[in-house]
């Protein structure tokens, strides 16, 4: 198509310059005539075709990527990132470390959709329709899952919140005993008159 | 009231995660319920009967639960494509569906386990099989039965109560034989 409108245009222009330049087209003086300016008008003749057909190369290459069937497209993400992102659903282990006939199909499974074009997600989400959620290495946080999430902060802010509790109790404490050390209790009358007593029979 | 506040909070967060790591074990583990019943001569009824899940040719578009086939024998049979020794044992059991299929007295039902559609449905082709498939996607209703390994055979009779359980490959068509006649006359 492109190349026909090409020429069509070329064609018509040819006709025009000459009409312009020469009055009554046919005469033999003008046929020389215009025989004489061929060859630069052909240079400048083959210098716009090559930025007609690059231009239309640049224009059209969207349309021809869009066009491209699904089979060929270009991968849109790589097998080994989304093996990291699932599991063996038979083994119960990352894909990437299982070796079992079922991880054996999905690689493949994978592999074929990495080659049709489609996305990491899209190939997660086919893989959920395939095996079920299961086969996700991170569980999606819907129902239940939502815990696999919420359990580690719920531990992380009760630890800090203990630590909160305990540690100023904990200060006062030794607070406290240290207070305890330094300032001596004091000594009762009768301790007092029993402690000097023993004291003396040291000196005697 | 402080000072019962922190040992409060301890034990309530002691408590739900010894709650979730039960839960978690408990979830683990494979049932051998189905086993110990058969072994104390009891006759236990088929788990999740009334579950439905896709039907692997008509994928999509209808449901179909064990529960269907009340009333007639039948062979549960839980297999996938990637299984090599499911392979050697179909023979064997479409063989039995075309006994049972002739007799009108019941059916083998495959349970296509953690498998890819179109291996499942290219399994189904290579081997001819006749009987009807459900999908086990995600391997819950198989989990059910204890089966976390295949391929497995389980034999119900009308009341789709389990009376012969088979947890490896079938390599002799008597066995399937004797225990569907034990479906039918019980």
């Amino acid at each position: 198509m492109i190349r026909h409108g090409h020429r069509a245009v070329m064609s018509r222009r040819g006709d025009t310059a000459n009409a312009g330049r020469n009055g009554e087209p046919g005469a033999p003086a003008r046929s020389s005539h215009a025989r004489a300016d061929a060859a630069p008008r052909a240079r400048n003749t083959a210098a716009r075709r090559a930025a007609l057909i690059a231009a239309a190369a640049v224009l059209a290459a969207p349309a021809a990527l869009s066009a491209t069937p699904a089979g060929a497209a270009a991968p849109r993400t790589s097998f080994v990132a989304v093996e990291q992102q699932v599991m063996c659903v038979t083994c119960g282990i990352p894909l990437q470390e299982a070796d079992s006939p079922a991880a054996q199909q999905e690689k493949a499974y994978i592999q074929r959709l990495v080659a049709a074009g489609d996305t990491a997600a899209q190939i997660k989400s086919r893989l959920v329709a395939e095996y079920g959620v299961a086969v996700l290495s991170l569980p999606p946080d819907r129902g239940f899952n939502v815990a696999f999430y919420l359990v580690p902060v719920a531990v992380v802010l009760a630890a800090l919140a203990l630590v909160a509790l305990l540690v100023p109790r904990w200060r006062r404490n030794r607070r406290a005993l240290n207070a305890g050390d330094t300032a001596a209790a004091p000594i009762s009358a009768a301790d007092s008159a029993r402690l000097d007593a023993e004291l003396a029979g040291f000196d005697g | 009231m402080r000072r019962k506040l922190v040992p409060a909070l301890v034990v309530v967060v002691a408590a739900a995660a010894v709650g979730l790591l039960s839960y978690g074990l408990t979830q683990q583990g494979t049932s051998r319920a189905l086993d110990e019943a058969l072994a104390a001569g009891r006759r236990p009824a088929a788990p999740d009967a009334a579950r439905t899940l896709p039907v692997l040719d008509r994928l999509g578009r209808a449901e179909a639960s064990l529960r269907q086939w009340r009333g007639k024998v039948v062979v549960l049979n839980f297999w996938a494509s990637w299984c090599s020794t499911c392979t050697a044992e179909e023979p064997l059991i479409e063989r039995a569906q075309r006994r049972l299929a002739a007799g009108g007295s019941g059916t083998v039902l495959g349970i296509d386990y953690k498998d890819l559609t179109s291996g499942a449905q290219q399994f189904v082709g290579t081997y001819g099989l006749s009987f009807p498939n459900l999908r086990d996607i995600d391997g819950s209703f198989a989990a059910a039965y204890g089966t976390d390994a295949l391929p497995e055979t389980f034999v119900l009779n009308r009341r789709l109560q389990v009376i012969a359980i088979s947890r490896g490959e079938i390599t002799k068509q008597a066995w399937l034989t004797h225990w569907i006649e034990q479906a039918q006359r019980s």
